[in-house]
């Protein structure tokens, strides 16, 4: 199904320009504990979010403005906020009492949850994760809603490295970045066509996480992405801008 | 009493990721929830916790008092300094 892209918006440590972007190199994946400043979200907000929530609301906020009363908002992260809640079991295993703040923020919707109270989102939201394929589900559950009626939806993909205790489980490179679309479901000037497709697997599993692959085809200018997960191929092509 | 004012203050900044605040920004006096700092629920649930690891004082989760006992830095200090004097 094609669907639009009308604005996005990316956040990694180093890279957040679309410059910046047509420039990353998926070999050299970024680290270190850079953080985004996340000037929108209220400082008594935003001193509660660790890296994985405050990246998606850098990238969400720049949208916040143009969303209608009925947009709806789906967050998307395979692995959620690992470094958290591993803290929460590490405090379980010692017998001591959890961090009222870190439990209430330890659920997948959290970074959501914050999102549509700052902004007042009463449309529908969804948080999910669906393994190696996240990014791609979110997108095709973000096109679901526009070819039901939906004249946008706003796509945000989180992720953040697996805690270091969950590191020698990880199956794929993966690094700290949040990814905003804003998705529409006809042309507008500005935006891009873009069209996604899925097939069963098809060749080797990409060894990048699904979000670095697509953020490097996103910033460069390849007319199409094929990449293959675990189960699934799927391929992206996008057509000119709309003058 | 200022050492205990000095603790107390240090704990509210760290324990709530407080970055931008500094001690001397907290008033001993002022009200540390709504108007004063802007402190929420959960963070009297942090700072209950909080008191408790580092201060060794027992808070009674019904107490109609602890609304008094959290007013601001002063309460706070009169409350764990009648804890450990029991």
């Amino acid at each position: 199904m094609q669907v639009w892209v009308s604005q996005w918006a990316a956040w990694a440590p180093g890279i957040a320009s679309a410059q910046q972007w047509s420039a990353f190199d998926p070999e050299q994946l970024p680290t270190g504990d850079d953080m985004p400043p996340a000037a929108g979200v209220p400082a008594m907000t935003r001193r509660r979010l660790t890296r994985w929530g405050r990246q998606a609301l850098e990238v969400a906020d720049t949208m916040a403005g143009a969303l209608g009363g009925d947009t709806p908002v789906i967050f998307s992260s395979r692995h959620g906020d690992t470094a958290r809640t591993y803290k929460l079991l590490e405090s379980l295993a010692r017998a001591e009492a959890l961090s009222p703040n870190a439990f209430s923020l330890s659920v997948h919707n959290s970074a959501l949850g914050l999102f549509s109270i700052l902004h007042q989102v009463k449309a529908p939201t969804l948080a999910l994760a669906a393994g190696r394929d996240t990014l791609a589900a979110a997108w095709m559950e973000a096109a679901s809603w526009l070819s039901d009626g939906s004249s946008q939806v706003l796509l945000v993909h989180t992720e953040e490295p697996l805690a270091e205790f969950y590191q020698r489980y990880a199956d794929e490179r993966d690094m700290p970045a949040a990814l905003a679309l804003l998705l529409t479901a006809g042309p507008a000037s500005g935006a891009v066509p873009v069209e996604l497709s899925m097939s069963p697997a098809r060749g080797p599993a990409s060894a990048n996480a699904l979000s670095v692959d697509f953020l490097h085809w996103w910033g460069g200018s390849e007319p199409a992405l094929e990449v293959t997960t675990d189960q699934h191929s799927w391929r992206w092509s996008r057509a000119l801008a709309v003058a | 009493m200022a050492d205990i004012d000095t603790d107390i203050k240090q704990m509210i900044i760290e324990e709530l990721e407080l970055e931008d605040i500094a001690l001397e920004d907290i008033d001993t006096e002022a009200p540390l929830f709504g108007d004063g700092l802007g402190l929420d629920s959960i963070d009297a649930l942090e700072l209950g916790l909080a008191l408790q690891k580092r201060f060794n004082v027992k808070i009674d989760a019904n107490s109609e008092q602890n609304k008094e006992h959290f007013r601001s830095v002063a309460s706070l200090r009169n409350f764990v300094l009648a804890q450990q004097a029991q």
